[in-house]
C-alpha cells in the first residue's frame, strides 16, 4: 500500500475513491431524493475536511455537520457556494451569531432556542430547520410543545427575521412498524405546521439504514453516513453485496517478534486500544499478516499487542491488516463490529487522534 | 518550571457550558508522589504517550516534571514533537519504532530511543542520538533483545560509547504480573550490561510490581503509567492487588479528570415507552428523561447504555437505552421527585466524577463494562473539549 511512512507504525488509510464510489451508488438508490452527508465526529473518524471536499467534488452539496463548532471546520474547507450546511446539536449557552454569519443552517426544536436563533447580532437572516420528535425521545419538539414552535416561526417568518427551510426528525429503526408509526407522526407534524402558515422546502427522516431499505422514508432528501464509509447497516449483508467498498484500512506493523521456551512465537504489533483497537476485541476479531489471518486472542494493550504465530515466517517490519476492504484477507470493520457487540461506525469513530489519516484516491 | 496557560484554581468544571474534561494537574502531580512513597523509589518517569492518555500530553508533563519525574515515556517518536514544542528539555523515551526506523526524528527532537533489537541499536548510534535505551527480552508482554543477543550487542554498545556514541542511560522492562522469573531476567541482563562496562543507570519498571524494586537491586525507577492518573489499566485491579500492596490500590490516588456535559433537554415520559435507537429501554413508569450531548462519537461506550450511570442533580441516575454518536439519555426521574433544583436545562451532567464526592467514577464505568478506567478516560475523543487546571 502507498503512502506507508517509516516512522508512522500505525496508520488509516483513507480512500477517497472509495467514499466517491460509495456516494455515487448510494446517491443514485435514494434518487429522486436529494442527499447529505453526515460529517459528525470528524465524519466518523475519516476527517470531515478532506471528505467533505471529496463528497462536494462529486456532486454532494448537503452536508450534516451535528454542531456548529463542526459546521465551521467543513466551512473553512471551502466548499461550493450552493453547500448547505445543518447544525442541530446546540449547548444551552450557545451564541449563534458566528454561525448565522457563516451562514451555517440551523435547527430550531424549541421556541427559546428559535427565538435565540432569530436573535442573533448578525445582519444576515439565519435559514432554520425545525425537530419534530417522532418517538425516539431524544431531542426534537415534541407533539404537544411543536404547535407553539410552528406559532412562533410564523410570526418569525412574517417579520423577516428568519427563512423557514426544512422539518425532520430521527427514527428510532426498532421495527418497520415503529418506523411507520413515526413516519406518520411526522407527517402529522407536517400538517399542523401548515395550519400555521409554515411551509417546508425540504422534508427529511431517514439515515443510512432506513433510506437504503425503503422508499417511502425518503422524503426530499436521506442523510446518510455509514454507509458512506462502506460500514452495511444491515446483518449478514457485506459491503461487497450493497455495491459499497470499505474506506478506511487501518494499518499497523509488526515491532517484534520473539521465540518463547514453550514453543510458541509471538509478534507484538504496534497498536493498542488508544489507536482504536476495542479492549473488548481480544479472542474475538483477527488481524491479517501476509495475507494470513491472526487471532487478536492475547491482552489489547494500550500502545501494542502480541498475538501468536507460531509455524509462520512473519517478520519484524511486516504490516499488519487491522481492519479494511478484505484485499489483505483482513476483516471489515462491520465484521470487527459485529464480533465486539456494536457497530463498525463505533470503532472507526474511536480511532485514536496519534494515528495519521493516509488519503488516497482524490481525482 | 513555569505553566504557559491556566494557572491552578484559573479552570473549574463545567464551566464552558459544553462538552467537558476537566483536567486537575495538581491531583496528579499529588499521585506522583504517593505513588513515589509507596513505591519505595525516589526515581520517577512519567507515561504521557497517547496524549497522556487523554488528559493532555504538555500539561500532564509539566506538572509531573514539577512534581519531580525525570524524564517522559511515549510510544512513538512523533509524540515527542508537542512536548518539544511546549519547550520541554526533559529527557523523553520512545520505546516503538519501525524496522526501518532512522531516527533522525530522534535526533532532531534529542529523544532517546529504548531499543527492542540489534538493529535498531546500530541505526540509533548510526543516525547520532546522543543516549539509548535497552529493552531485554524478559518473557514479558514486551518483546526484547534475546538473551543471546545481549552480551555482545552490550558489548559492542560499550566501545561505541567509549568512541564518543550514544550513552546507554538505561533499561526498560514492562512486568504486569508478578512475575520473579522475569525481575531475576532483569538483574541478569543488568549485570551482564555493567560486565561489558556500560553504566545503565535509569533501570525502571511499570507502576504494576515496583514493589519487587524494594528487593532487587536492579530496579533503580518507576514508570507511572494508569496509576499517575489515578487510574488502573486492568480489570478489577483494585481487588486483585489492593492487599498486596498501596500502590495497587486505586482508592488511595485521585482520578484526575471528570467528565461533564450540560443536560440539553428534560422530557417528561409516561411509562411504556421505548427510549433511543432500538428501544432497548422500555420506561417503567410515569419520569422525566433528560438528554445529555455525549455519546459514542464523544468515547462513551455505545454498549454502556442500561449499564451504568451519570449524576444529575446530584443524584447518579441511569443512562438508558442504547448510547447513540452524540446523545444519551438519563433517567433523571429520582433526581427530579427529590424536588432537586438542579435538575434543569443548561445543568451539567456529570459523567464521569470523582468517588470521594460519592460520585459515578471511572472506575465504576470499567466495573459495570469490564474493562478498565484507563479504557474508559483514555478514548474519550478530541470532541471533548479539555480544561486544564
Amino acid at each position: 500500500m502507498s503512502g506507508l511512512t517509516a516512522a508512522a507504525l500505525t496508520t488509516a488509510h483513507i480512500d477517497l475513491g472509495a467514499l466517491q464510489h460509495n456516494i455515487g451508488v448510494l446517491r443514485e438508490r435514494a434518487a429522486p431524493a436529494d442527499f447529505m452527508i453526515v460529517l459528525k465526529a470528524d465524519a466518523y473518524g475519516h476527517g470531515a475536511v478532506p471528505v467533505a471536499q471529496a463528497a462536494a467534488a462529486c456532486g454532494v452539496r448537503n452536508f450534516g455537520a451535528l454542531d456548529i463548532p463542526n459546521a465551521l471546520t467543513v466551512l473553512a474547507a471551502g466548499l461550493p457556494s450552493d453547500s448547505a450546511v445543518l447544525a442541530w446539536l446546540h449547548m444551552p449557552s450557545q451564541d449563534f451569531t458566528e454561525a448565522v454569519d457563516a451562514g451555517i443552517e440551523l435547527t430550531a426544536s424549541t421556541v427559546a432556542e428559535l427565538d435565540r436563533i432569530a436573535g442573533s447580532r448578525s445582519s444576515r437572516v439565519p435559514v432554520v430547520q425545525f425537530k419534530i420528535d417522532t418517538g425516539l425521545n431524544r431531542n426534537g419538539a415534541t407533539a404537544e410543545t411543536w404547535p407553539a414552535l410552528m406559532s412562533r416561526a410564523a410570526v418569525l417568518e412574517a417579520a423577516g427575521r428568519i427563512r423557514v427551510k426544512g422539518v425532520w426528525t430521527h427514527i428510532a429503526e426498532a421495527s418497520e412498524d415503529e418506523d411507520t408509526l413515526a413516519m406518520r407522526r411526522f407527517d402529522d407534524a407536517i400538517a399542523v405546521a401548515a395550519t400555521h402558515g409554515v411551509h417546508f422546502s425540504v422534508r427529511h427522516l431517514a439515515a443510512s439504514s432506513a433510506a437504503f431499505r425503503r422508499a417511502d422514508v425518503r422524503y426530499d432528501m436521506v442523510r446518510i453516513g455509514g454507509h458512506c464509509w462502506g460500514i452495511p447497516s444491515f446483518d449478514g449483508v457485506t459491503p461487497a453485496d450493497m455495491g459499497l467498498i470499505p474506506v478506511m484500512t487501518l494499518v499497523s506493523r509488526v515491532t517484534a517478534v520473539a521465540e518463547r521456551a514453550s514453543g510458541v512465537r509471538l509478534a507484538e504489533i504496534a497498536a493498542g486500544f488508544l489507536d482504536g483497537i476495542p479492549r473488548e476485541s481480544r479472542g474475538r476479531v483477527s488481524v491479517a499478516i501476509r495475507g494470513r489471518r491472526v487471532g487478536l486472542d492475547r491482552e489489547i494493550g494500550h500502545s501494542s499487542t502480541l498475538v501468536e504465530v507460531t509455524g509462520s515466517d512473519i517478520a519484524v517490519g511486516d504490516e499488519v491488516y487491522l481492519f479494511g476492504t478484505g484485499e489483505h484477507s483482513e476483516q471489515t470493520v462491520r465484521e470487527w463490529g459485529d464480533r465486539t457487540g456494536t457497530l463498525g461506525d463505533e470503532i472507526v469513530s474511536r480511532v485514536g487522534a496519534r494515528v495519521p489519516r493516509i488519503y488516497s484516491g482524490t481525482n | 518550571m513555569a505553566r504557559p496557560e491556566a494557572q491552578p484554581g484559573a479552570a473549574s468544571p463545567g464551566e464552558s457550558g459544553g462538552r467537558e474534561a476537566f483536567v486537575d494537574t495538581r491531583a496528579i502531580a499529588r499521585n506522583l508522589l504517593t505513588l513515589r512513597e509507596a513505591a519505595g523509589m525516589p526515581r520517577v518517569l512519567a507515561v504521557v504517550t497517547g496524549d497522556a492518555f487523554g488528559h493532555g500530553a504538555v500539561p500532564v508533563a509539566l506538572a509531573a516534571l514539577e512534581a519531580g519525574a525525570e524524564a517522559l515515556v511515549v510510544a512513538r517518536l512523533a509524540e515527542a514533537e508537542p512536548l518539544r514544542m511546549a519547550g520541554i528539555t526533559a529527557p523523553i523515551v520512545t520505546w516503538q519504532h519501525a524496522a526501518d526506523e532512522d531516527f533522525v526524528e530522534a535526533v532532531r527532537l534529542d529523544v532517546t530511543p529504548a531499543v527492542n533489537s540489534v538493529a535498531l541499536a546500530r541505526a540509533a548510534a548510526a543516525a547520532g542520538v546522543r543516549a539509548v535505551q535497552l529493552v531485554p527480552e524478559i518473557g514479558g508482554e514486551q518483546l526484547g533483545i534475546p538473551d543471546d543477543a545481549w552480551p555482545s550487542l552490550c558489548a559492542e554498545l560499550a566501545e561505541r560509547e567509549h568512541a564518543g556514541g550514544p550513552s546507554v542511560t538505561g533499561i526498560m522492562a514492562t512486568v504486569p504480573e508478578r512475575d520473579d522469573a522475569a525481575f531475576a531476567r532483569i538483574d541478569a541482563a543488568v549485570a551482564r550490561a555493567r560486565e561489558t562496562g556500560l553504566r545503565p543507570e535509569l533501570v525502571h519498571v511499570c507502576e504494576y510490581e515496583p514493589a519487587r524494586g524494594l528487593e532487587h537491586d536492579a530496579a533503580s525507577a518507576v514508570r507511572l503509567g494508569a496509576a499517575l492518573y489515578g487510574l488502573s489499566a486492568y480489570e478489577a485491579h483494585v481487588g486483585r492487588h489492593a492487599a498486596a500492596h498501596p500502590l495497587h490500590d486505586v482508592a488511595a490516588l485521585e482520578p484526575a479528570l471528570t467528565l461533564t456535559a450540560p443536560v440539553l433537554g428534560l422530557k417528561h415520559a409516561p411509562a411504556g415507552v421505548g427510549v433511543s435507537y432500538g428501544y432497548t429501554h422500555v420506561t417503567e413508569r410515569p419520569t422525566t428523561l433528560a438528554l445529555v450531548p455525549l455519546g459514542y462519537g464523544d468515547g462513551i461506550p455505545r454498549r454502556s447504555g442500561n449499564h451504568t450511570r451519570a449524576g444529575i442533580g446530584g443524584v447518579n441516575s441511569p443512562i438508558i437505552g442504547r448510547v447513540a454518536m452524540d446523545a444519551l439519555v438519563v433517567d433523571a426521574g429520582a433526581a427530579a421527585e427529590a424536588g432537586s433544583a438542579t435538575v434543569s436545562i443548561g445543568e451539567p451532567a456529570q459523567l464521569i466524577g470523582s468517588p470521594d464526592a460519592g460520585a459515578w467514577s471511572a472506575e465504576d464505568w470499567a466495573a459495570a463494562l469490564q474493562t478498565s478506567s484507563l479504557d474508559i478516560v483514555a478514548r474519550l475523543t478530541t470532541r471533548v473539549r479539555r480544561v486544564i487546571a
